[in-house]
Order: C-alpha cells, then sequence, then structure tokens
C-alpha cells in the first residue's frame, strides 16, 4: 500500500506540472497584464505610459519559460508570490478567501449527502410510487435549472420580499465582529447570509445526488445476493437497510472524493451572484484582470486537491471492495 | 437513531437558528461597543460623537503616493495634510502653504510653509517632509499611478525647515492639482527603501498631520479615524469658538453592496451616502425630514471619443453629424433615470473656465443628414452612407459586462443607422480592448470616463503628445496643443480664462469626441449632521470638519 | 455537482457492423426509446424549439436590433410585449426568439468538437491501453481537465475575437476529457472480448479493429453522453455568457439576457426569469432524451 500511495503521489507531480504550464502559457498568451487594471480607474492624472515601466518591473516581459521556472522555483521555496492588483502576499488573500468558501461548501457536502442519500434509497425502494416519480421529477428540473436562475430566483421571491430580513448578498452585516457581540450572533448572522447561497448549491447538487443513489439502489436491489437475502426468510427491512444499504452507499460515499477540489475551488457563480468573498470569486476576478500569481496560486490548490480527491476516492475503494486489486 | 431522523433534527436546528436572526432586533447597536455621547446642544458646534461614513470596498492601502484606489483617498485625505486646498470657485488657497511666491519666469516656485504644524506623533512637519513626498513619486524605483504629478519638476529642495523650492522645466498653472498629495512623514519611512513602500507599515498605517488620525483597520468591516486636537488648522476652522474637526471619531464601514448601502442610510447606520439614481426619488418624497439632500453634477463625463486619424472620422463634418444624430437624452433617461445632464464641452460649468456661450449640440437627425451629405456622401443600395465605393461603417470597440455601456453602444448603432451609418459594436474583456484596440489605434469609435482635476487643464486628454496616455483617439489639432501649452504656462486666471474659452470653442467645433453625460449625484446627509453643508462644486457633501454629529 | 458518468457495461450483444442484426436492432431501440413517454415528450418539445430558431426572423414579433427607450421596463401583458420589455425597450419574447439561436446551436457544435476529439483521443489510448502511448495521452486529457474554463476562455476571448463560435470551440476543447476517459474505458473492456480477438486472429488492422468494431459496440454510452453533452454545453455556453464572457452583444443568448437581467432583478425580474426557464425546458428534454436513449439502448438496465 505504501508503494502504491508514494508511485500515485510521485505520478501527480509531473501532472500537476503540465498543468500549470499549459494554464500559464495560454494565460499569458492573453494580451494586457495587471498593469492595465490601474487605467480601469477613469482617473485621468493618472500616467499611462508609466505602466509601461511598471510591468518590465514586475519582470512581465520576460519570455514565459523564464517567467514560469522563476514562478515554479518560487513555489518550491513556499512563495506564492504578490498580487499585482491587491498588493500583498497571495497566501494572505487566500487564507482569507479560504474559509468563506469552505463554510458554503462543507455545509453543502453534509446537507447534500444527508438529504440525498435517505431520499434516493426510499425512491428505489419504492420504485414507481408517487413519491419515486416525485423525486425523480425535481431531480431532473434540479438538474436543468441554471444554479444562476434559481439563485436570481430565490433573490427576488425571497430576499427582495423579505424586507431586509433575508440580505441580498454579502457575507455579513456590517459591524457585527466577535468582540461586540460574542461568537452566537456572529454565527446566526453568517448563516443568514448563507441561507441563500446554500439553498441554490444544495439544491444543484442534491438532484445529482439522488438520482445517483436511487440508481445505485436499485442496482443493488436486482442483485442476486439480494435475492438471497429474501430468500433466506429475512425481514424485508432488514434485507434492505442492513444489506443493500451497504453496498449501494459504497458507489456515492467514494464518489465524494471527487467533491475535494470543489470544496475548496468554490463556485464562481455562486460567489459573484452573492458578492461571497470566496476562492472562486478571487480566482476570476484574478484571471479578468490578468493578476497572475493569485490564479496560478488557485490552480495550483485545486490541482493539487483533485488529484488527492481522486487518490483518496480510488484508496477507499480498494479498501472496501475486496475484488479490486492494484499493485 | 436511523440516519433520516438524524438529518431531520439536524436541519430543523440549522433552521431554528435562522429564525432566530431574522426574529432578533435588526440594528441595536452593542451595548459594549466604544461610544462617545454625542453632544446635546444642537445649536451650538460641539466636540464629540461619531461621523458614520461608507467605504465601498476595501481600500488597498493608505499611502498618498502609492494608492491607486479612491478608497485609500478617502482615509489619507483626513490622516495626512495637502499643501494647498480649493476653495469653491476652485482657486488654490492655502493649507500647509502659508504663502508662495513665483520667480519672474515663473519657472521657481517658493513655499512657505506654516509653522508649528505636527504630525500625530508629535513630531514637527518641515520641508524635508514635503520634499520626501514628491521626491519618492520622482524615485526610479517607484511604482505608483502618480507619475504625472511630478512630471513638470526639475527638482524640489528643502531650502530650509519652512521653506520649499519647486524648480518647474516650464511654468505650470496646474502645479497646485499637480502638488496636492497629502504629505507623508519622512520618519515613518526611515530606512525603506522607495521600491518597498507599500511593505512599509506606514502605507497600512498613515502618520499624518491632517484633523483625524488612525486608528484601526478591520478588512471588511471598517476603518476608524480618532480626532486630532492638535490639528494645526484647528482655531482657522473653528466655528463659534469650538475648534474643528467636531466629531470625535470618524467611521467608515465598508458596504460592497448597494442595496446593503441604502439599508444602512435609511436605518440611520451610517450618517451620509450617495444613492442610486432610482433610490433617491423614492428618498426625496418619503424621507424629506430625515434627511438633507444636496444636489450635484461630476466634475467629469462620459464621452465617446473618435479615432481621427480613420478614414470617415478624419472629416470634421462626420464627426459632428454623429454628434447630432446621438439621442444622448435618451441614454440619459433609459439607462441613468434621467440624473445626468449632457454637457456642453469638455469643461464643466462649474469650472471658472467655463465658456457659458458654449452649448451642446441638440439632437437634430435633420442637420446630421445634411452634414454627411455636405462631406461627400450618399446612400447606398443598403441603406449606408457610401463616398468614393466606402462605406461609412465604423467599429466600437468597448470593454463588455458594463450595461451603461452596453447601453451606449446599441443606442448609438440604432440613431447612426438612421442617418447612413453603420456601426459594429464589438463589445469585449477590457484587457483585450486596450491591447488589441485602443493603444495601437485599431479602432473606430470607443467609450471612455473621466472624472477630472480641478485645474482645467486637460492635456492629457487632448495634446497631441499624449497619444500613448488619454489622448487615444489621436486628437492632433496644432491650435488646441498651443492653446493648452499656454493655458498652463499663464498663472494668472483672467489671463487664463480667454484661452480657456478658445479651447472650448475649437474643441466644440473639432468634436473630437462626442460628450455623453456628466452624473448627476445626490448626497444624502443625515439630520444628524449639523453645521451647514458644504456643496462643493463637482464632489458634493463635503468638509466633514466643518459638521458635528447631534442627535436632535 | 459532477458525478462521473458511470460506466455502463455495455451487454454482449455484438454490435459490430459486420452482424447482420443491425436492421431489427435498430427498430427494437427505436419503439423501446418509443414508449418511454418523457423521452418523446422531450423530443418533441426540442424539434419545436430548434424550428422556432430556424425560422426566428418569421416568428419574432420584433426585429433583433429594436429598442426604444421610451417603452423600456413595461411589464409582461402590455400589449404588444407577451413578456414584457426590458430597460432599454427591448422586447423579452423577442429576444428569447433570436437568443434561442446561439443557445441552441452552440450545445450541437461543442458536443461535436468534445465528442470527436474525445472519443477518437480515448479510442486510441483505450485500444493501447498499459503501453506508453496509453499514459502520455490521459495524462494530457487529465492534465487539460484540472484547469477550469474560464482560465483558458480568458485568452481565446481576448486573442481572437469574441465570437459565438470561438466560444462553442472553447466549450468543446476544454470539454473532450471526459468523453475520453468514457470512451478509453470501453475500449479497455472490448479489447478483450471474443470477437474482437477473433477478428483480430482473422487478421484485421488495429484502425479497422478500432473503427469497425469496437467503436460501434461502445457507441451505446457514446451516444447518450453525446446528447447529455449538448445540454451541458447549453448550459456551459449560459454559464459563461452570464458571467460575461460569453455571447456579447448585440448579439444575444439566453445566458446573456439572465446576465443582464440580474442588474435590474429589482424593477424588471421578468427579463431575467424568462431566458432562464427556457434554459431549463431546454436542457430538461435533452436530459430526457439522453436518459431515454440510455434505457432504449440497454434495456437490461433498469433505471
Amino acid at each position: 500500500m505504501a508503494r502504491y500511495l508514494t508511485k500515485r503521489l510521485m505520478n501527480m507531480i509531473p501532472l500537476l506540472i503540465l498543468a500549470t504550464m499549459i494554464a500559464f502559457a495560454i494565460m499569458q498568451l492573453a494580451p494586457g497584464g495587471p498593469e492595465n487594471m490601474i487605467l480601469a480607474g477613469e482617473d485621468a492624472s493618472i500616467d499611462p505610459s508609466a505602466l509601461v515601466a511598471l510591468r518590465e518591473q514586475w519582470g512581465l516581459n520576460d519570455p514565459i519559460h523564464v517567467q514560469y521556472a522563476r514562478w515554479i522555483g518560487n513555489v518550491v521555496k513556499g512563495d506564492f508570490g504578490y498580487s499585482y492588483f491587491q498588493r500583498r502576499p497571495v497566501v494572505d488573500i487566500i487564507t482569507e478567501a479560504l474559509p468563506n468558501t469552505l463554510q458554503l461548501s462543507i455545509v453543502v457536502l453534509l446537507l447534500s449527502y444527508s438529504i440525498a442519500i435517505p431520499i434516493g434509497i426510499i425512491s428505489a425502494v419504492k420504485q414507481y410510487s408517487w413519491f419515486d416519480y416525485t423525486v425523480t421529477g425535481v431531480a431532473f428540473l434540479g438538474q436543468a435549472a441554471p444554479n444562476y436562475w434559481v439563485a436570481l430566483l430565490l433573490i427576488y421571491y425571497v430576499a427582495m420580499k423579505s424586507g431586509g430580513t433575508i440580505p441580498t448578498n454579502g457575507i455579513t452585516t456590517q459591524g457585527i465582529n466577535l468582540e461586540t457581540y460574542g461568537w452566537i450572533s456572529v454565527l446566526l448572522d453568517r448563516l443568514k447570509y448563507m441561507l441563500l447561497p446554500l439553498s441554490v448549491m444544495v439544491f444543484g447538487s442534491l438532484t445529482g445526488l439522488t438520482r445517483y443513489m436511487r440508481s445505485s439502489m436499485l442496482e443493488v436491489l436486482k442483485e442476486d445476493y439480494t435475492r438471497t437475502a429474501r430468500a433466506k426468510g429475512l425481514a424485508e427491512k432488514v434485507v434492505i437497510y442492513k444489506h443493500a444499504l451497504r453496498n449501494a452507499i459504497l458507489p456515492i460515499v467514494t464518489v465524494s472524493g471527487y467533491q475535494l477540489s470543489t470544496l475548496v475551488g468554490g463556485s464562481v457563480i455562486i460567489e459573484t451572484i452573492f458578492s461571497w468573498p470566496g476562492i472562486g470569486r478571487i480566482s476570476f476576478d484574478a484571471v479578468n484582470a490578468r493578476d497572475y500569481m493569485v490564479s496560478m496560486a488557485v490552480l495550483l490548490m485545486a490541482g493539487v486537491l483533485t488529484l488527492v480527491g481522486f487518490l483518496i476516492v480510488d484508496i477507499v475503494y480498494v479498501m472496501v471492495d475486496p475484488r479490486i486489486k492494484y499493485d | 437513531m436511523q440516519r433520516s431522523r438524524k438529518v431531520l433534527i439536524f436541519m430543523s436546528l440549522l433552521l431554528a437558528g435562522s429564525l432566530l436572526t431574522a426574529c432578533g432586533p435588526k440594528t441595536a447597536p452593542p451595548a459594549g461597543e466604544n461610544k462617545t455621547p454625542a453632544p446635546a446642544a444642537a445649536k451650538k458646534p460641539a466636540v464629540g460623537g461619531e461621523l458614520i461614513l461608507i467605504m465601498e470596498k476595501d481600500p488597498d492601502n493608505f499611502n498618498s503616493i502609492l494608492s491607486t484606489t479612491a478608497y485609500g483617498d478617502y482615509v489619507y485625505s483626513y490622516t495626512n495634510s495637502s499643501l494647498f486646498e480649493y476653495t469653491d470657485k476652485w482657486e488654490p488657497k492655502g493649507h500647509l502653504a502659508e504663502s508662495w511666491s513665483f520667480s519672474p519666469d515663473n519657472k521657481t516656485m517658493t513655499i512657505k510653509l506654516r509653522p508649528g504644524v505636527k504630525f500625530h506623533d508629535g513630531s514637527d512637519l518641515t520641508a524635508d517632509d514635503v520634499v520626501f513626498t514628491f521626491k519618492s513619486i520622482m524615485d526610479k524605483d517607484y511604482t505608483g499611478p502618480r507619475r504625472n504629478n511630478v512630471k513638470y519638476i526639475q527638482e524640489i529642495t528643502a531650502v530650509d525647515k519652512t521653506t520649499v523650492r519647486v524648480d518647474l522645466k516650464e511654468p505650470n498653472a496646474a502645479i497646485f492639482s499637480h502638488l496636492i498629495t497629502p504629505i507623508l512623514s519622512k520618519k515613518a519611512f526611515e530606512g525603506v527603501a522607495v521600491k518597498d513602500f507599500d511593505k512599509a507599515p506606514a502605507t497600512m498605517k498613515p502618520m499624518g498631520s491632517g484633523p483625524y488620525k488612525f486608528v484601526e483597520y478591520v478588512r471588511g468591516q471598517y476603518v476608524t479615524l480618532e480626532r486630532n486636537d492638535n490639528w494645526f488648522a484647528k482655531d482657522l476652522n473653528a466655528k463659534e469658538g469650538v475648534a474643528a474637526p467636531f466629531p470625535k471619531t470618524v467611521r467608515y464601514k465598508i458596504i460592497p453592496e448597494s442595496a446593503t448601502q441604502q439599508a444602512a442610510l435609511e436605518n440611520g447606520e451610517v450618517d451620509v451616502h450617495t444613492p442610486e439614481a432610482s433610490a433617491v426619488g423614492r428618498m426625496e418624497k418619503d424621507m424629506k425630514d430625515k434627511f438633507t439632500f444636496v444636489n450635484y453634477e461630476r466634475n467629469g463625463f462620459g464621452y465617446i471619443s473618435f479615432n481621427v486619424e480613420r478614414p470617415h472620422l478624419n472629416i470634421k463634418e462626420v464627426r459632428q453629424a454623429l454628434d447630432f444624430a446621438l439621442d444622448k437624452q435618451s441614454v440619459i433617461d433609459g439607462l441613468m433615470d434621467g440624473r445626468a445632464v449632457i454637457p456642453a464641452g469638455p469643461i464643466p460649468p462649474v469650472s471658472w473656465a467655463y465658456d457659458p456661450s458654449i452649448k451642446a449640440r441638440a439632437y437634430d437627425v435633420a442637420k446630421a443628414k445634411e452634414l454627411i451629405a455636405k462631406a461627400g456622401y450618399k446612400l447606398n443600395a443598403q441603406g449606408i452612407a457610401e463616398k468614393d465605393g466606402q462605406p461609412l461603417k465604423l467599429g466600437f470597440y468597448a470593454s463588455s459586462g458594463n450595461s451603461l455601456i452596453e447601453g451606449i453602444a446599441l443606442i448609438a448603432k440604432k440613431n447612426w443607422l438612421a442617418i447612413g451609418v453603420d456601426l459594429d459594436v464589438q463589445l469585449m474583456d477590457f484587457n483585450a480592448m486596450m491591447e488589441n484596440y485602443l493603444k495601437p489605434g485599431k479602432f473606430d469609435v470607443s467609450f471612455s470616463g473621466f472624472t477630472l482635476s480641478l485645474d482645467p487643464d486637460q492635456s492629457s486628454l487632448w495634446h497631441s503628445t499624449q497619444v500613448a496616455g488619454f489622448n487615444r483617439g489621436r486628437y492632433n489639432s496644432p491650435k488646441v496643443d498651443q492653446l493648452l501649452e499656454q493655458g498652463v504656462r499663464e498663472l494668472d486666471q483672467n489671463k487664463r480664462k480667454p484661452i480657456y474659452s478658445e479651447f472650448q470653442k475649437v474643441l466644440q467645433d473639432d468634436t473630437p469626441a462626442i460628450f455623453v453625460y456628466a452624473n448627476k449625484y445626490t448626497d444624502t446627509i443625515s439630520k444628524k449632521v449639523k453645521g451647514g453643508i458644504r456643496n462643493f462644486p463637482g464632489t458634493g457633501a463635503t468638509d466633514i470638519y466643518g459638521w458635528w454629529v447631534s442627535e436632535q | 455537482m459532477a458525478v462521473p458518468e458511470t460506466n455502463n457495461p455495455v451487454e454482449v450483444k455484438d454490435r459490430s457492423l459486420a452482424s447482420q442484426k443491425d436492421d431489427s436492432q435498430l427498430r427494437a431501440v427505436g419503439r423501446r426509446f418509443l414508449r418511454n413517454k418523457a423521452a418523446v415528450f422531450g423530443l418533441s418539445v426540442l424539434v419545436l424549439l430548434y424550428l422556432v430558431a430556424i425560422f426566428a426572423p418569421y416568428l419574432a414579433p420584433f426585429p433583433l436590433d429594436f429598442l426604444d427607450v421610451t417603452l423600456r421596463k413595461l411589464p409582461p401583458g402590455t400589449p404588444g410585449h407577451l413578456l414584457g420589455t426590458d430597460h432599454l425597450g427591448r422586447d423579452v419574447l423577442s429576444r428569447i426568439i433570436w437568443g434561442s439561436r446561439i443557445s441552441l446551436s452552440v450545445g450541437f457544435i461543442s458536443m461535436f468538437m468534445s465528442v470527436g476529439i474525445g472519443a477518437t483521443w480515448g479510442a486510441i489510448a483505450g485500444y493501447y491501453g498499459g503501453s506508453w502511448v496509453d499514459i502520455a495521452m490521459m495524462r494530457v486529457a487529465e492534465a487539460i481537465d484540472l484547469i477550469p474554463v474560464y482560465f483558458l476562455l480568458i485568452t481565446v476571448v481576448s486573442v481572437f475575437r469574441p465570437s459565438i463560435f470561438n466560444i462553442m470551440l472553447i466549450i468543446g476543447l476544454t470539454s473532450w476529457p471526459s468523453i475520453a476517459q468514457l470512451v478509453r474505458g470501453q475500449f479497455l473492456s472490448l479489447r478483450e472480448r471474443d470477437y474482437t480477438q477473433a477478428s483480430r486472429a482473422l487478421g484485421a488492422t488495429d484502425s479497422r479493429l478500432i473503427f469497425r468494431h469496437i467503436l460501434p459496440n461502445a457507441a451505446a454510452p457514446i451516444i447518450v453522453a453525446s446528447t447529455l453533452r449538448i445540454a451541458s454545453g447549453i448550459m456551459a455556453e449560459s454559464s459563461l455568457s452570464f458571467l460575461g464572457m460569453g455571447t456579447q452583444p448585440p448579439a444575444v443568448s439566453w445566458g446573456q439576457m439572465v446576465s443582464l437581467g440580474r442588474s435590474f432583478l429589482r424593477d424588471t425580474p421578468w427579463t431575467a426569469m424568462y431566458p432562464g426557464l427556457a434554459i431549463l425546458i431546454t436542457v430538461l428534454c435533452f436530459n430526457f432524451v439522453g436518459d431515454g436513449l440510455r434505457d432504449a439502448l440497454d434495456p437490461k438496465m433498469k433505471r
């Protein structure tokens, strides 16, 4: 196992390098640079020709491979660079945005799984019942509805009509901080702001998960060993919850490893609509502002986590299914 | 316990939690917060209380020479002092500078500083600090956006503790607006190289001599400033015997979302705000007794610029026709809720240099068609104006993602089609637009907006040498160049006026650009704020050190 | 949420083109499909939508570039404007009809690209599975899969003009890796089947084996994946347009309409609601059809 792990980890590195190289090269091909964003301020007193000097000073006129080598060299040393746009270390920006994204994504994960699994199971067990049809119908709808549209629907019908009770966007009420209010107020305040983005995200992920759980359960229920258990005279409930469930749940739970990178990457769309200052948004803003250091750092982080997620999934599969062998 | 039951319990807890928040009190300020009591009597100015303002985004930093955002300015304009200030007529008046004089050739300016000015840490503000501030901008390692301010300075030296000598490359009447940068404390940046300024602690904790001291900045939350009891101008700005400034603390609450800003204003959580156009109408009707409304026009404009080197646009009549054919009022009505005016020309009416005889062209399609015909164009089979086999097809390049610009582009397209002009609208990423089309001059029509300085000099926009700068339309008029140069060299305002009059007339006739709108803003100020609201032309309600807060 | 495309083991039925039972198999598939009410419904609605898109110039009440500021912000139901107007006075219904052209065609074109590249890539990699060819090819696919679309899109839209074709190109170019993985998986398992071995023993060349024998058998999941890929292509274009990186004015697409409607949500919510609804219906129908195809092609898997 240890040898397998090491081999996999070693394989990750060239992959990451390849991905970051491709992304770096392609992003640099886009015209312009971070120095142009200063022009966007409509301030007539700025001297645009000074931006040329700025670009040179930031080393942006060096050939791409030189810049890339510089970046990789720094990353290896633990230096993720400086944001051109915000003029502070990338690490600071990411560590500030990360908890915000995690708050949403972890809760979404927990909620979706804890709702999808029981609903999927019941739907499969009671196949063709009205419950099943409703669930499947809603699941289809949920998968077809664009998440940004659902978000706007919620904002309009819930937040705007609530007269300020439910905020339309943002992450916190002005001035509510730990020192003066205490953590319960902060928590409740944060929940208030999380309500809408959470609803949209949970709705979106629930649908796919539910269908997946349902089909997995359906498959298991038709398997030979289920029929055997029934033939042995075991109570239906035992058959379902003890035997079928254990096998049906496996694919779902193991697959959750694929979610690792989205946990951290966040959703650009949700974060933009709800002005949630998370990783998705800062990454998107960075790409637009050509803030290369930030976007590359986020890419690297997401890439690492995606691959680690795959690794975890594979390991869990090996552990739970003795039939699968890896060398 | 079964999984589904656990889920149910968890979810009900979550739901209960969120409901609790909805039920709780919305705006009661915390008991424990540090709040100095507001002064009791409304009529008399008194020191005390807190003035709360809005900051729309987190600032990048508080360094007057490095900050590229307006939000840093909100803070350092109160923590640091400038050499000069401006009167309501946009004339310079001394602030840190007590007096100044020019050499006979106007190339050397000698500034005498007010004696006895101290920084918040007690140290003296001397000529060295002034020199330090501007020399840092002139330094080769300087990476900030203020290089334009020192463009005309040959050398700046401290003659003695209170005298600064500025040697200009040429006489420059706009020097006051160039030297407007708030002064930094040399001592605060001791030992830090210019290229490392953005990492210096003093960049985030400004040390200045202004009416307010920097206290703290909590990212995403607020910036707090505290009254400087030893402000050098406290007696100069005293009211009824009470020294300025009056609010004990000034707090900027960082609120990025306009809906939240509006709510904060209406709830009394902030004292001053510039609401969105759509909200102002409603507030003026329903909240007349809670707020004072200050209307003003922006010192700036949004304009469509023409690349005058391109075919078709190099003909003056074509440009004038496009101006006549554009229904600017529909832009203002449809896209800005009517809250803007059509600028008469490049210089706003609030400036002393404005020539009242200059008027914007009215919307006149017939006149436009006449001009196009006069320029030698005839409509072809597709209804497009054509001359020498070349149809009048123009490319409009602007940045995407802005509904105002989109709207202007589409309205222009429709309006101009009526006179036979085929406008190809291309909206794209800002960087791509700059690099691929604007900078290399591969465009016909583009859109920009600018906020101007208080000096009428607009060389950066129209002078033929500024093509790499803001004169992307490559306007090249020897007459205008000459007027701009003259205007800036002449220091006597009375002599400058006719020069700028001429400038406006030539520009109006040449039409290198169409001035589309100058925003009308309304600052709303809570009635809690007393002291007479000064409406500074172009900027609105200002002068916080003339206000005091009182509950009555 | 990204749920990996499930690898349905293909039935043992041999569907290589060498087999003679093609005709009746196809009919059997068709019959099974038609029995699925949701799939039939979906297909009919889609045909209708595509007809609307094709005949847009005749169906839309107002031309594409029409605007009239004096008619702005009219609510749905105003005479002449069934779905209302936006802040520039443009008729929402007309724009939805015009927008269907982009929104619907993006799906197809990006699907062709993505499946075209992905299937070929995956076929080759899967056929030579285990060898360095396979490893290298899949590494590149995985690397590209790691990069978010907008990283690459920002370059494409700024280097090339932000045309609709480029967007389709980019969506196609960034979504092929998962198709490649699907196809590769198919190939790995099919490679060892009896009929493949038999054909090889009879002297068939590699390419003949790939394209005439294995690929048709792998066809079923590819067809299903393609149908679903059209839907995700439509979603992708709408999301990108929503973020401002997709279709630019004066062209119009549904995602772009929702994005614009967002700025005016309080005043004119209908400008955002209806285009979103159009996307919902379209994607829903594609999902129905895709699911129907999956059931029809693999009857043993009861879903």
